[in-house]
């Protein structure tokens, strides 16, 4: 029996760590360790910079960024007579600094697109004459990456029909958000599926 | 063993909670709204029968709707189809126009002799492509304006989610002109057609009031050269007066509940707010204090009334408790605040306000005291809130003449009781009519 239990025990706990390490409970970014990482970072600073002239080769891009970096640290020189050595890990560096300002630039990024949205829910929703009275209605939105609206769903209704309605037309009337081009990784954690929740305010 | 469950047990939990704050969504706020009207298309009413009154339900509705700045009722000719029916809708083409709701109509006469018709109407919301409402209502070909209102109403209703005030009626003092003396108490509909006289005199009516009911009146006459305290009923035209005081018996106020007029009686002296109960026919005194006591009104819940006194040095609004009978002084802000009324939902006050020597109409919210200035108008009097509490009508000068004029009760959009000729004073806005 005591065997029984001890198996028991540690599979628990196995399974459990396992769970939680797909729900990203332990926060550890795996990209960092991977190798091939440094193989896609040209394209993700194409992919950050979108307007940079995509003639360019993905190689000067790197070296657009060493000459920032070097601003505050090295000179240009340094970077030119480097190593190959001195020039991954010179990256590795680029990478990681590229990452921290995601990290930030993720924050800016979503109160920047939530704006957009909001401006236009607002643009288009008519309040009934009893959205006064502290009503609140909660919809949930399903995007598609260009913005278009494909599902909604009353998660929380206020208990007003009028009001309830008013909510549903006005995100019926903008039927696809315009401007909301952000990266897909972006669009997928926080724009594919988001609560509106209407809550009017004197 | 259990310690081990529930050591189990509370991981489970904790890990229930760290999977929900990983999945949980990104939220969006939307506290504000447009005040932008929403664009109605009324498809103008069938004429199968030659019916030439299909016109006049279509003008009526069509104004109504647009009185107050909430909607804009496209003109026919800018439709890209006249459909006659539900099947023949594309609502493509009307989203095309930018329009949210569609109303269609017809007119079925069963009988010309008998003047009988029938109209059925639907009510579209474009934008969703659903019907919102299917309505049918049965009238006489020579009462097409109060067949129109009711529609209105049911249209309003249905979009707004608040009652329609199309179908109620104002009552006001009117005089020919500024220096007549032939006054007479009026009724007329809320966009000034059908007036009726009820009453008329040489000696001057005052604030007239409706029964919870609607069916009778109460107001001031002095025709017995004093003032006196009568009520009326609408449709017979019986009228009696209360007992009457000694001194000033003014302002009567109907109560909620249909069973007490409260009013100001000044037989000790000094204006007092009393109650007349109507079915002991006895007056009950409520306040008592050597400053004046004047203009009580009832909050629609029947247990608080608002007057003004000016027992502070400057006339102020009070709120006195029926049960209780405590005294509560509602407004600090100004020195003169006057004529109270509360808004059906008991949340506002709507009361004349002094500001830099100007007369206005004011609101303010009950729960944070604040007070908003609605009108830009000078001299402006006696305030009356529509049923719904969307509106206020107002007494006010225009061109040298007294005038109704009406704002709704978030200020933004203006309008003047039309039709209305001659001097008008004291509106009193009529309950929700059946």
């Amino acid at each position: 029996m005591n065997n029984y239990y001890a198996g028991f025990t540690v599979s628990t706990f196995l399974h459990l760590g396992l769970i939680l390490s797909f729900t990203n409970f332990y926060k550890i970014d795996f990209d960092l360790f991977s190798i091939e990482v440094q193989k896609t970072i040209p394209a993700y600073i194409i992919y950050e910079q979108p307007t940079v002239e995509k003639k360019k080769p993905s190689v000067i891009n790197i070296q657009e960024r060493t000459v920032r970096e070097k601003d505050k640290e090295k000179s240009l020189v340094d970077v030119k007579v480097s190593s190959p050595k001195t020039l991954i890990s010179e990256l590795d560096n680029i990478i990681n600094e590229a990452k921290k300002e995601d990290a930030n630039n993720n924050v800016d990024q979503v109160a920047f697109f939530t704006n957009k949205i909001r401006t236009q829910i607002v643009s288009k929703w008519n309040q009934p004459p009893s959205a006064k009275n502290g009503l609140k209605v909660e919809l949930n939105l399903t995007l598609v990456p260009t913005g278009e609206i494909v599902d909604i769903q009353i998660t929380k209704g206020s208990g007003n029909e009028a009001f309830d309605r008013s909510a549903l037309l006005a995100v019926h009337k903008v039927g696809r958000f315009n401007d909301l081009v952000m990266p897909r990784k972006l669009f997928d954690i926080y724009f594919r599926n988001f609560t509106l929740i209407f809550f009017p305010q004197e | 063993m259990k310690k081990f469950y529930s050591a189990c047990l509370v991981l489970l939990f904790l890990l229930s909670t760290f999977s929900t704050e990983v999945l949980s969504q990104l939220k969006i706020e939307i506290t504000q709204g447009t005040k932008e009207p929403l664009k109605i298309a009324i498809i103008p009413f069938n004429r199968a029968l030659g019916l030439s009154e299909s016109s006049v339900l279509y003008k009526v509705i069509s104004k109504d709707l647009e009185s107050f700045g909430e909607f804009i009722v496209i003109p026919p000719d800018s439709m890209l189809s006249l459909p006659k029916s539900e099947d023949e809708i594309f609502y493509r083409d009307w989203r095309l126009i930018e329009v949210d709701y569609l109303v269609l109509g017809s007119i079925q006469n069963p009988s010309i002799e008998t003047k009988d018709i029938n109209v059925t109407y639907s009510l579209f919301d474009i934008t969703r492509q659903k019907t919102l409402y299917r309505g049918i209502i049965a009238g006489k070909t020579d009462s097409l304006r109060i067949l129109a209102h009711n529609i209105s109403d049911r249209i309003y209703e249905k979009i707004k989610g608040i009652s329609g005030i199309f179908s109620t009626k104002i009552l006001y003092v009117s005089k020919p002109s500024f220096l007549s003396d032939n006054y007479s108490l009026k009724i007329a509909d809320i966009d000034g057609f059908n007036d009726i006289s009820l009453f008329s005199s040489t000696q001057p009516i005052l604030s007239p009031d409706w029964s919870p009911d609607g069916e009778q009146i109460a107001y001031v006459s002095f025709e017995k050269g004093r003032s006196s305290i009568f009520i009326q009923e609408l449709f017979s035209g019986k009228r009696k007066s209360l007992k009457i005081q000694p001194g000033i018996n003014s302002s009567p106020s109907w109560s909620p509940n249909g069973r007490y007029i409260a009013a100001v009686l000044s037989k000790e002296g000094n204006p007092d707010i009393f109650l007349y109960d109507l079915k002991k026919d006895k007056w009950i005194q409520l306040t008592d204090h050597y400053g004046i006591d004047t203009e009580p009104t009832w909050a629609s819940n029947g247990k608080k009334l608002l007057f003004t006194s000016n027992r502070s040095g400057t006339p102020q609004l009070y709120e006195i408790n029926l049960k209780s009978k405590k005294i509560r002084r509602k407004t600090f802000e100004g020195s003169y605040n006057a004529r109270g009324r509360y808004s059906p939902d008991n949340k506002n006050l709507i009361f004349i306000h002094r500001q830099s020597g100007l007369f206005h109409v004011a609101s303010q919210n009950l729960r944070t005291g604040k007070i908003k200035v609605l009108t830009e108008t000078n001299l402006d009097e006696s305030p009356t809130v529509s049923p719904n509490g969307n509106l206020v009508i107002y007494a006010t000068r225009k061109e040298d003449r007294g005038v109704l004029a009406g704002i709704t009760i978030d200020g933004q959009t203006k309008f003047l009781v039309p039709s209305i000729l001659g001097e008008v004073r004291e509106p009193s806005w009529s309950p929700l009519l059946k």
